[in-house]
């Protein structure tokens, strides 16, 4: 079952001259399930990507269509709601806020949904991410990767269509990365969650089971690692 | 409790300093507005018992009603209550007062005697037709040993003297014309009254010159249908009553005859009164004390309105990227702007009730305080200014204080749910798209400031946003400060020069048509306790200048303000001249001596009936639609001759009269000094005669009652020995009672006037101060504070502490001069405008600055830019480094 379409999708920046393509017009689909490593330099569009199939950022042109939704012909208001009920972000540099703690921020998408908490999903997610004694700690109060497992648990909270993880592990020592991948690897696995990675570092794409190279805009290589 | 709210709450008690901030602006706000209310509302009160007392509580009369047609008036739904009063005329009494032989008996009913101003000293109000109140002066004058038991026989009729018609049109009643030469008087009809009580003198009482007052029950019974009554009313809403009131007329079957002035003749209106009740009414009293009030409330306004936005938009600037974080977990624009919103409210429902009791205590010690001052100045105010909290008044403060808060955190809530959340993940929302840097500075500020003050600069400019916001909260506070001082300012000088221009201590009423006046006048230049004395009798004549003696600025002023109904204002003649209302005025042999001595001229030359010359004072300053004018009227030097005429119509001269001239007076001197007594005029020139020629020429002077009987003006080194001293000669003399009017007490209290509007406005500009160094303060702290980062990383590149510290100090003084560059004009102009205000309504006076107020203002800004910058930078200089740059949300 396809859970992601993408239809010709561009992004530009700028005008004229300083005509930026950081998308162009590229296409792909993603299978409910699948775990998706993206990879490529620096520029070559690959966050871009992330951010508009996340919903926060909008595309020039093309079509992105969630679990059969078409996200582009959101208004911002349902985009918002589209976001926190489909799609699960987490970022290099976690993006907690601050002042909330690990419960709150780890809820806060269900809460911002008005929605009653599945104390059941809670605990098993805690559980899984060793956070069960840390649930009352402000994010200034946890480590790095700590941290970071906060802001997978916010992006599992809602059981969302996608999770999408920009450098999940850029800001992370080689312990703490692999732990990270690990859970994500876990969440796939246990909750048939469907993800989509972008990074840098070859060994967390080889654990996918499907890599998709960028370059220029453009998708260079779309190869399946593993069934 | 949701998780907006949550976050809220929490936000809002983990950032202390800033919520402190945030509260102490809208408690300082919602107190500053409330406390203006307040007393404004309780200064309101206080003047509409004022009024009351002076001239009763009605506001509207209706003149010369027939009792028939009162009903329709009295029925009236626009009417809530009706008083009906009859003037049953003057009558002898029986009276030994060679000056007052009548009284005046007016009948009141009930409602007349609750509502007028009628204040029992002893006995009771009069019951019926038959029972009388009378004025404590007529028991000490009338020397009929009178009390509350007496009977008085009175014999109601009519006074006959010369000119009966004119002189009673002049003065406004028979009532208010003093006992002429030859005056007889025709009985009608007579009757027997018992004096069943005795009142204060009314306010009206000394200008009455040949009677006393006196009140008896209005009886119905002893009506006809066709008898005149007077009927006063309390309209439900007195502030259209100048609609309402002709309306009620025409709907009673009554004429409405308009008079001179366009308003219905048989119609008047308390003016003193509507005013405060925000009824139409001319008062300039009022104008200014409104403008004063708007002005204020303006102030404060625009004051907390940016202290509350800084505070909003410093606290959502910090946490733009948590916004964007929210809205990437899902949070719709809604939901940011109701995070926003519910801090707002959190914030107002614990600043406003503060603000609004701290208002009320500080308003109620003022009061407390003032109560003495109060007291003294308005005579019937003996337990000072009430504190009058209405619920309006707590009402209309919250709703200005809420919107205040609202207006003040919408738009950064409409920011803070713009935030897009990629903008905030990759934080380069700072930078505004398409606007590219100018990368250099000029190579002058790198040469005079060096480096740092480049970087400073740079600073500055960088964020933009940031820059205005601070500039404009210095800007902000430099402008209330400036303009609030110069409103003190204009008001202080209006009240200086009303005190001023009162250069004599008493004024006592001496009409020169009783024939002792005259021997009266001189006796008083001899009495010791009087140091100067000026009996000043005034004769309007008509003066048709040609064109070429009326000077050009003086012609110019008068096309334009002719436009304007002014009163006594020339009016334009065939022949493209105007024709101007000559005063004529003789000020009694010594002062006429005195004023000579002044001016250098020599007193005999101006006792020649047969040549006579006068001494003109046409200077005249005013002010209208906003432009002063200040000019001679005429060209005419000392030599040249002014040809007067009668006056046909001293109310309403008519144009291009063809009066042959009466009297030709030559110019012995031109000057801009008055003698003692004058206040100034505007558009009619003066012209001093000594008294011998006065005298000798009265019969072709004095034709018609003038509006100034004659008045003698007094200054005197002690008052009350002065008074006192009169009192005796006057009784030693004449007999009886005089009026005078102590412009020494007026003096009095218009510096207690002067002195109590100063607490006031020294309250009021602490606050104001108070509010804009608060703004300064936390904008500036958030400024540095939020650069902690930036400048962490300067210092990791090798930014000495001294060079941080110099950076810090031209950051400051660029703010403070850029800051001053923008303020101080906008202050001025601001300044020029409530100066123009203050012309139309209430005096002239030459344009000034609060000099002192700008220059402590300079000083100040630059002073408190400069502490706050190095206070903030201090508290940052000794961050780590490391942690600084790693720390994720500032």
């Amino acid at each position: 079952m396809e859970i992601l379409k993408v239809n010709n999708l561009s992004k530009v920046y700028g005008k004229g001259d300083t005509q930026i393509k950081a998308l162009d017009d590229v296409s792909l689909n993603v299978e409910k399930g699948e775990f998706v490593a993206i990879v490529g330099p620096s520029g070559s569009g690959k966050s871009t990507l992330l951010h508009i199939l996340g919903g926060v950022d909008t595309p020039s042109s093309g079509q992105v269509l969630v679990d059969g939704m078409d996200i582009s012909a959101l208004d911002q208001t349902k985009l918002a709601i589209f976001r926190r009920r489909q799609i699960g972000l987490i970022y290099q540099f976690y993006n907690l806020i601050p002042i909330l703690n690990v419960e709150e921020n780890i809820t806060l998408p269900l809460l911002l949904d008005e929605r009653s908490l599945d104390e059941e999903r809670l605990k098993e997610i805690i559980a899984t991410l060793g956070l069960a004694d840390r649930m009352g700690h402000l994010p200034n109060q946890l480590s790095g990767g700590q941290q970071q497992r906060v802001s997978i648990g916010r992006a599992l909270i809602n059981n969302p269509a996608l999770v999408l993880a920009d450098e999940p592990t850029g800001n992370l020592d080689s312990a703490n990365s692999k732990e990270i991948i690990a859970l994500l690897k876990l969440s796939n696995k246990r909750y048939h969650q469907t993800l989509i990675v972008v990074t840098h570092d070859r060994d967390i794409a080889l654990q996918a089971d499907r890599i998709i190279s960028f370059g220029d805009g453009h998708i260079m290589r779309d190869e399946m690692v593993r069934a | 409790m949701n998780i907006l709210t949550t976050y809220t709450l929490k936000y809002l008690r983990l950032n202390r300093k800033r919520t402190a901030v945030t509260i102490l602006g809208v408690i300082l706000s919602s107190a500053l507005i409330c406390g203006v209310f307040l007393l404004g509302v309780s200064f309101q009160k206080v003047m509409i018992n004022h009024e009351i007392y002076m001239s009763g509580n009605w506001h509207a009369q209706f003149l010369a009603v027939p009792y028939a047609q009162a009903k329709y008036i009295t029925e009236n739904s626009a009417v809530q209550t009706a008083m009906l009063s009859e003037l049953l005329g003057n009558a002898t009494y029986g009276s030994h007062n060679t000056a007052r032989p009548y009284l005046d008996i007016t009948a009141y009913d009930a409602l007349s005697f609750q509502n007028q101003p009628v204040a029992l000293i002893s006995g009771r109000l009069p019951q019926n037709g038959n029972e009388l109140l009378i004025s404590r002066v007529m028991i000490e004058d009338s020397g009929l040993d009178l009390k509350p038991g007496s009977t008085l026989q009175v014999t109601f009729g009519k006074r006959n003297f010369f000119n009966y018609d004119e002189l009673v049109k002049a003065w406004g009643g028979e009532e208010y014309v003093a006992l002429q030469d030859g005056e007889t008087f025709t009985p009608s009809r007579s009757k027997t009254y018992t004096v069943v009580g005795v009142m204060k003198p009314l306010v009206n009482e000394t200008s009455m010159p040949a009677a006393f007052p006196a009140l008896t029950y209005f009886d119905p019974a002893q009506l006809a249908a066709t008898d005149k009554v007077d009927i006063s009313i309390l309209a439900r809403d007195p502030r259209s009553i100048d609609v309402t009131a002709p309306e009620i007329a025409k709907d009673a079957g009554l004429a409405v005859t308009p008079g001179p002035d366009g308003q219905p003749s048989n119609i008047s209106y308390n003016e003193v009164l509507l005013p405060w009740l925000g009824g139409s009414g001319r008062s300039n009293y009022v104008h200014s004390f409104l403008l004063i009030l708007v002005v204020s409330i303006a102030l404060i306004v625009c004051g907390s309105v940016l202290l509350i936005y800084n505070a909003f938009a410093i606290s959502i600037g910090e946490r733009k990227k948590q916004f964007g974080m929210f809205a990437s977990v899902g949070a719709t624009s809604a939901q940011i702007r109701r995070i926003v919103l519910t801090e707002a409210g959190v914030i107002a429902a614990i600043g406003i009730p503060l603000g609004i009791l701290g208002a009320i205590a500080g308003v109620g010690i003022l009061l407390k305080l003032t109560q003495g001052i109060v007291s003294q100045l308005i005579l019937d105010a003996t337990q000072g200014m009430p504190l009058v909290i209405l619920p309006l008044v707590i009402g209309v403060t919250v709703l200005f204080s809420a919107a205040t808060i609202l207006l003040s955190a919408w738009i950064p809530a409409r920011r803070a749910s713009r935030v897009s959340p990629i903008e905030a993940i990759r934080q380069s929302g700072e930078v505004e798209e398409g606007k590219p840097l100018k990368p250099r500075t000029s190579p002058l500020i790198r040469r005079t400031f060096g480096f740092e003050g480049e970087l400073a600069l740079k600073s500055l400019q960088r964020d933009r946003r940031r820059y205005l916001t601070t500039l404009l909260s210095l800007m902000i506070s430099i402008i209330l400060f400036v303009t609030f001082n110069a409103l003190m300012l204009y008001t202080n000088t209006t009240q200086r020069m009303a005190s001023q221009a009162m250069n004599f201590d008493l004024i006592i009423s001496l009409d020169y048509h009783q024939s002792h006046a005259l021997d009266f006048a001189n006796l008083v230049g001899q009495l010791p306790e009087v140091q100067r004395v000026a009996y000043r009798r005034c004769a309007y004549e008509q003066y048709v200048p040609p064109r070429a003696v009326i000077t050009d600025p003086a012609y110019q002023a008068l096309q334009e303000l002719n436009n304007l109904k002014l009163e006594s204002l020339p009016r334009p003649v065939e022949g493209g001249t105007y024709q101007f209302v000559l005063q004529v005025c003789a000020v009694g042999p010594s002062e006429f001596a005195h004023y000579a001595a002044q001016l250098g001229l020599d007193p005999q030359q101006y006792s020649n009936p047969s040549a006579p010359l006068g001494i003109l004072i046409n200077h005249t300053t005013l002010r209208q639609g906003g432009k002063l004018y200040d000019f001679d009227l005429f060209n005419l030097k000392p030599g040249a001759t002014i040809s007067v005429s009668k006056m046909s119509d001293y109310s309403s001269p008519k144009t291009g009269d063809k009066a042959p001239p009466s009297l030709t007076w030559t110019v012995g001197a031109v000057t801009r000094e008055f003698p003692l007594g004058f206040l100034g005029t505007t558009l009619v020139p003066n012209l001093i005669v000594s008294d011998t020629v006065f005298d000798r020429l009265s019969n072709q002077l004095l034709q018609m009652g003038p509006s100034n009987p004659g008045a003698m003006y007094i200054q005197s080194r002690n008052p009350d020995a002065a008074v006192a001293a009169l009192r005796r000669l006057y009784q030693g003399t004449v007999g009886g009672n005089f009026s005078y009017y102590s412009t020494a007490e007026l003096n009095k209290s218009q510096n207690l006037k002067a002195l109590m509007t100063n607490l006031f406005f020294y309250g009021f500009l602490t606050l104001i101060t108070l509010i804009g160094v608060t703004n300064i303060v936390n904008t500036l702290d958030t400024n540095i504070k939020l650069r902690r980062r930036e400048i962490a990383m300067l210092k990791s590149i090798g930014l000495t502490p001294g060079g941080f510290r110099r950076m810090l100090r031209y950051e400051s003084l660029f703010y403070g001069l850029t800051a001053l560059l923008y303020g101080l004009p906008i202050g001025i102009a601001l300044s020029v405008f409530i100066y123009y205000q203050f012309g139309n309504g209430v005096g002239t006076f030459a344009f000034s600055l609060p000099w002192v107020a700008i220059a402590a203002c300079v000083l100040g800004i630059l002073a408190i830019v400069f502490a706050t910058m190095m206070v903030s930078g201090a508290m940052i200089r000794n961050d780590n480094i490391v942690d600084t740059l790693k720390e994720e949300n500032l």
